[in-house]
């Protein structure tokens, strides 16, 4: 029987170095251009709720749940639970995505 | 019978039906609650992808999902135990209790969120503990009955991204608090 390989799929990360690098931003922010972009959006719509949104091409392949379980884990690092507790929303978008979905940022910004 | 028929009738002898293998499935609080979940993710999936009428009409209908099974706990139907047994003659009789509630389709958003207030009150489990209240529910429940409904499948995609955010946000707030709706 032949054999038969999938090869690895090719991901410059694993998930918890993503999210350190995530976390070291946050607390560290720079504007370098392959650095994760933090949105926070402490006042998102009408309940107060804080979305938090990461924009970063290191998402590519991975599905909008695994990077939202990363980016809810770096808010886990960095944020109180009293503010944790406001957050609904947990994205991890590309650039092309963001721009899909007009979120408004760029490099070194912080909303 | 041409080759196409002869793939199709291959394939009905080898397996069941996605219809035969969902139906045999009990709809389930627990069915009802990872269902929701995983149609939330297909919507967002959808809406970052550029579907945004795709993915809200998902969207709905994960927190359709999350709403109804919320209400299935407080009337104390066991995750094992098929929802609608219960919850089928509830709609029935409460939907009358709300006459400035134009919809009250088993699909309306808007109505679930006054029923789901209202079966919390009956089941006497006290107030929804903070950040959510009875008017936050049925802000949001509004909010999305705008948004979403189950005959817009009839329609051309119109939604824009705002739209899109709306939901997105009022969707993601449901799946936050689920277990606060019941608890």
């Amino acid at each position: 029987m032949p054999l038969i390989k999938h090869p690895k799929q090719e991901r410059v990360a694993e998930a918890s170095e993503l999210k350190e690098i995530i976390v070291h931003e946050w607390k560290n922010p720079t504007t370098e251009p392959d650095k994760p972009v933090i949105v926070i959006d402490e006042d998102a719509g009408r309940f107060g709720a804080t979305h938090v949104t990461v924009i970063w091409d290191q998402w590519q392949g991975m599905t909008q749940r695994e990077r939202a379980g990363i980016v809810m884990d770096a808010c886990e690092e960095v944020l109180s639970n009293e503010e944790l507790r406001d957050v609904t929303l947990a994205m991890g978008l590309t650039k092309d995505e963001a721009d899909r979905m007009h979120i408004q940022y760029h490099e070194g910004a912080r909303v | 019978m041409s080759p196409l028929s002869q793939i199709l009738s291959q394939g009905q002898e080898a397996m069941p039906s996605l219809r035969t293998k969902l139906e045999a499935i009990v709809e389930t609080v627990s069915e009802l609650e990872a269902a929701a979940e995983q149609k939330y993710w297909e919507g967002l999936e959808l809406m970052v992808a550029g579907n945004y009428g795709a993915g809200i009409y998902l969207m709905g209908y994960a927190v359709e999902m999350w709403v109804k099974s919320a209400c299935a706990r407080l009337l104390r139907v066991r995750p094992d135990e098929d929802v609608w047994v219960t919850l089928e003659p509830r709609y029935r009789i409460e939907k009358r209790s709300f006459p400035k509630v134009k919809d009250k389709g088993p699909h309306s958003l808007e109505l679930w969120g006054e029923l789901l207030c209202h079966i919390r009150n009956v089941a006497g489990v006290g107030a929804f503990s903070r950040p959510v209240s009875a008017d936050s529910v049925r802000t949001a429940s509004k909010r999305l009955h705008e948004s979403w409904w189950v005959e817009m499948r009839y329609h051309e995609d119109r939604a824009s991204y705002r739209d899109v955010q709306q939901v997105e946000e009022v969707a993601a707030w449901f799946r936050k608090h689920q277990i606060s709706f019941w608890r």
